[in-house]
């Protein structure tokens, strides 16, 4: 404990680390000291001077976000003089500060009237005008700039350049008329720039869309998880009374969003809101009517039971539903319609790459999981844009380059931003991946080489930690047995224990690979036999079902359907018994004989698991519309109807049956998942224990 | 008035060929920009932030923050009273009232033939001859309102291609011959 | 003992004679007090304007939550309020109310108001959700849309 600082603050003791700044040490011991620039995962700064503090033998006061601890410091940060320069801090921050608090957005959950309530001065006494700049000012997509409430606290700047190192926002001018601002014809579109609205401590920048949501007193929390990528981000609904999503918020969690959310999950919300299917529907002459439960659930499972055991059924089940879902489609699919042709997507999967992370595995490399990036001094990318595929991580990518400064090598057959950080930019056409991964294995084994790849082979030769991210792009490749044996060999030329790491498309495909919801797949990635074996792929199924040779499709959520080609997915929904399950009709092209009304994750209890395996629970944080029920169970409505009795009576039990069922996920107890999930994969489980919480 | 010359991005170039990084030839490129213009336009900005890997927002921040990078017209000449405390002291203030009788502008305008744009400034570091005015790059020490008038009168009446000194604003690199600022 | 009953009946007379305490209710209305808190009204500016600026301070005012605001956008081509917000929905369900007047101590802009008309009576509940058709006073010059009891 010898490498401790000690130190006194208002009086009481304290070790800590070295360099720890001030701000925090007194975080630690409970005392409150207010700050507007400091933010932890920013660069100190001291531009608002909020948190002077009295340190003993210093003539002036001291700002403690930028002053790290000293053995033997005494600090005061409650005395009078430093109320006083709080107080005077507090009136210059409001000397321009509009008395916008009834129309802002920020109202209730903004530290500047927090701190001048606690801290600040009664009134004012500046007497003239206040400055004016037109507002509000859009200045990006999803941002509104309020500049007469800015404080200049710059931590919107600093994201964008220390964090996301979009600098579209800029500090212009000086002195009194110092603002945020954007060139005229560059908007502030990053995907990224929704952090911004979390960061501001006042209501300068706001959301777009969620312009006048509510008041921050109206409306309630509830953690999730967001469905907009396979990377998990663990986000809160804000929501009014159960009823409206309102807003999408970040919620830290260091194993999968590190803090940040990315645009397209902030703003992407609508589905919870908009086009709802609010009741179970049948054709009837034509025409979508609205129906009981009952008698919906009776006639989808006349349709099932005719087709069942006959090999003319097919079902395509979304990557965004809960595993709880997954698990009871796949249950009624395969135990009770005795039914092989199952898929999560109808894009073209290279049957072999199917299992990717499994592939992977067998190709030499660990199962990484997206820490792992925040430990690797050398980054691999192959056939990953994450820019497009997962912002998220690429924000931990872009962290382990700018602040570890790590090295990246990314394959890809187009520039992709990250591309911007390296020299090593291997781009090759499509259709080359086998033959670039495997020079490169063969350039990192002779330790260097001509060209680029040579480049890269001699910075990967070194002996520095390394991580290798594949994505799901490779999936498709018609030649993957080649693919696969030169990621073979450039494990084994990358050295042991290389972590690699998967990216997947949508948030729970990882899930339906572990359920089964993939022919010639069982739960659990156990290779299908016997007549299993021989189930159809997504795309086979809407060909299938455009040629007459299919006469019945059940649709569970409508992202399959948007993957494929529009004309074919018309040509076979208009061709066959259709039964569609979601939750909003808008994607279905043709009108289902029945409608299974299904909830949203924002509506019910569940799991997802993410693209490294990650096991996370979702709460439900508004009430279901109209009748529409947790589509697990429906499928147990149907099963009953079917003559078959699902056990499960509860989300919990599902998840019991899910780990029987999932060695992966046969050490993950229900009880700890809690709102940051469990690492799946239980080959090691003592590794598990570490990777909880 | 509008984006940078194929001369000016030659010459921005060669200037950001003596740093390791690109952007660190910021201020001189803002300067060259000013010199083509007179101003550092909207235009310029964004070349610049091309021509030197940085973004717009980044160049703009840094072009509105310095005080001797002009975004909006100013005058052919540009009269640069130091105010602070020396040249206060010794009667700036005066100066300062003269010359806004004189030219019939506020401190920060432009007359209205666009000859003068007088403005106050910070320290010009010159206080042992205080009062101090900066013209162009010539500073005027130990100024009266005599020789004020008489520097005046001087620009106003003379067309200015008879004058000797016309401000120019390229402090970082020799200029190079025969090209001619205005 | 007969006297006792004479006094009973003579009090009984005198009542018989004196003016009645009550009024003939629907035709014949007794003045309320100066500030009575009955039925809330939202208020204009002099240029027509609203008061109410969608703030919903009102709504974290009420003790009994039976205030509803949903604020939206105020446009140069649709302004109904000066600064940038309105609000678009504004409802006070009167069967929850307990007329407590803390929404007009909460509101900054004076728009909400409790008046002295208490005649609240109705025949369904979905009618006692009083929404802004109801609440807003008419715009100067302009004919009440709604049968308003102003």
């Amino acid at each position: 404990m010898s490498d401790l600082v000690t130190l006194t603050i208002d009086g009481q003791q304290i070790q800590t680390a070295p360099n720890t700044l001030l701000v925090e040490a007194a975080a630690q011991l409970g005392i409150l000291v207010p700050v507007y620039c400091y933010h932890p995962k920013l660069a100190p700064i001291g531009a608002c001077r909020m948190c002077l503090v009295e340190i003993e033998g210093m003539p002036k006061l001291t700002p403690s976000c930028t002053t790290p601890v000293k053995e033997g410091m005494v600090v005061h940060t409650q005395n009078a003089r430093v109320e006083k320069a709080r107080r005077g801090m507090l009136e210059f921050l409001l000397i321009h500060h509009p008395l916008d608090c009834p129309v802002c957005d920020k109202g209730g959950e903004c530290p500047l009237q927090d701190y001048t309530y606690e801290f600040g001065p009664r009134k004012t006494r500046f007497r003239y005008p206040k400055r004016h700049w037109d507002k509000p000012l859009q200045i990006g997509k999803n941002i509104l700039l309020d500049r007469e409430r800015c404080i200049m606290c710059l931590r919107c700047v600093r994201f964008c350049e220390e964090i996301s190192d979009h600098q579209q926002i800029g500090v212009f001018e000086r002195g009194h008329s110092q603002c945020i601002g954007t060139v005229p014809g560059h908007s502030f579109d990053s995907q990224f720039s929704g952090n911004t609205i979390e960061l501001c401590p006042v209501g300068a920048l706001t959301g777009a869309p969620t312009r006048f949501f509510g008041r921050t007193w109206e409306i309630q929390h509830t953690p999730s998880i967001c469905t907009g990528c396979a990377a998990g981000c663990n986000i809160r609904i804000d929501h009014r009374q159960q009823r409206d999503v309102v807003r999408l918020w970040s919620r830290e969690n260091k194993h999968t969003d590190d803090g940040w959310l990315c645009d397209r999950g902030r703003f992407g919300y609508e589905f919870v809101n908009q086009d709802r299917l609010k009741d179970f529907k049948i054709l009837q002459d034509g025409q979508l009517v609205d129906a009981t439960t009952q008698q919906a659930t009776v006639k989808a499972a006349s349709i099932l039971s005719k087709h069942a055991n006959s090999g003319s059924l097919g079902v395509l089940a979304s990557p965004i539903l809960t595993n709880e879902e997954l698990y009871a489609v796949e249950w009624l699919t395969r135990s009770v319609l005795q039914t092989s042709s199952i898929d999560h997507t109808a894009s073209a999967v290279n049957p072999q790459a199917v299992q990717l992370h499994s592939v992977v595995r067998e190709a030499g490399f660990r199962s990484g999981v997206l820490t792992d990036i925040d430990e690797a001094a050398q980054i691999v990318t192959i056939g990953v844009d994450l820019s497009n595929d997962q912002p998220i991580t690429e924000l931990r990518v872009k962290k382990a380059l700018f602040q570890r400064k790590a090295q990246l090598v990314s394959l890809y057959p187009e520039t992709i931003e990250l591309g911007r950080y390296t020299e090593h930019n291997l781009i090759y056409e499509p259709g080359q991946e086998a033959s670039v991964v495997a020079s490169l294995a063969a350039a990192v084994r002779s330790g260097g080489g001509e060209g680029v790849v040579g480049q890269a082979a001699r910075l990967l030769s070194s002996e520095a930690p390394k991580a290798v991210i594949v994505g799901w792009k490779l999936q498709g490749l018609s030649d993957f047995s080649a693919l696969a044996k030169a990621l073979g060999e450039l494990a084994s030329a990358l050295g042991p224990d290389v972590p690699c790491i998967t990216i997947y498309p949508n948030c729970n495909t990882r899930g339906a690979l572990d359920l089964g919801i993939t022919p010639g797949w069982l739960p659990g990635g156990v290779a299908a036999t016997g007549s299993s074996e021989s189930g159809m792929t997504g795309i086979q199924i809407l060909e299938a079902a455009r040629d007459g040779r299919l006469k019945a499709l059940w649709v569970v959520g409508a992202e399959p359907l948007l993957e494929a080609d529009p004309e074919l997915v018309k040509a076979a929904l208009a061709n066959v018994e259709f039964i569609y399950q979601g939750w909003s009709l808008r994607d279905v092209p043709v009108d289902p004989d029945v409608v299974l009304a299904n909830v949203t994750f924002a509506e019910q209890a569940g799991t997802f698991t993410n693209t490294d395996g990650r096991v996370q629970r979702i709460y439900p944080a508004v009430k279901p519309h109209g009748r529409s029920r947790p589509g697990w169970q429906i499928v147990a409505d149907l099963g009953r109807a079917l003559g078959k009795t699902w056990e499960a009576t509860s989300d919990q039990e599902v998840f019991e049956q899910i780990r029987q069922a999932v060695p992966a996920y046969s050490q993950i107890k229900w009880s700890e998942v809690g709102t940051l999930g469990v690492q799946s994969g239980a080959s090691a489980p003592p590794a598990m224990a570490g990777a909880t919480g | 008035m509008a984006h940078l010359t194929a001369e000016s991005r030659q010459r921005i170039n060669d200037i950001a060929a003596r740093y390791p990084e690109k952007r660190s030839a910021l201020l001189p490129a803002l300067y060259v920009a000013q010199e083509q213009d007179g101003i550092v336009t909207d235009e310029a900005i964004i070349d610049i932030a091309e021509l030197l890997e940085a973004t717009p927002a980044y160049v703009k921040g840094v072009a509105s923050f310095y005080t001797m990078y002009y975004r909006y017209s100013v005058g052919k000449y540009i009269l640069q009273v130091c105010g602070t405390l020396s040249c206060e002291l010794c009667g700036s203030g005066q100066l300062v009232n003269h010359l806004e009788e004189r030219l019939g502008i506020k401190e920060g305008e432009t007359t209205p033939d666009g000859r003068f744009t007088f403005e106050t400034v910070e320290c010009l570091g010159a206080c042992g001859g205080a009062p101090v005015m900066l013209l162009g790059d010539k500073y005027y020490e130990k100024l009266t309102i005599k020789q004020l008038d008489a520097i005046i009168d001087d620009l106003r009446f003379k067309p200015a291609s008879d004058h000797p000194e016309p401000p120019q604003l390229v402090p970082f690199e020799d200029k190079p011959a025969g090209a001619k600022s205005t | 003992m007969i006297s006792e009953f004479i006094k009973g009946l003579g009090i009984t007379l005198l009542q018989v004679i004196r003016k009645p305490t009550t009024v003939n209710y629907p035709e014949e209305k007794r003045p309320t007090v100066a500030r009575a808190r009955w039925r809330h009204k939202l208020l204009r500016h002099e240029d027509g304007l609203e008061r109410c600026i969608g703030c919903s301070l009102c709504v974290g005012a009420c003790p009994s939550h039976c205030i509803t605001v949903v604020a939206a956008d105020n446009t140069d081509e649709d302004r109904r309020s000066p600064g940038e917000r309105y609000a678009a929905v504004y409802e006070i369900n009167m069967l929850r109310c307990i007329f407590c007047g803390y929404c007009e101590d909460a509101c900054p802009t004076g728009a909400i108001i409790l008046g002295p008309d208490f005649e609240l009576a109705d025949y369904d509940r979905a009618s006692f959700v009083y929404g802004k058709d109801r609440l807003l006073v008419p715009a100067p010059g302009e004919i009440a849309r709604v049968k308003t009891r102003f």
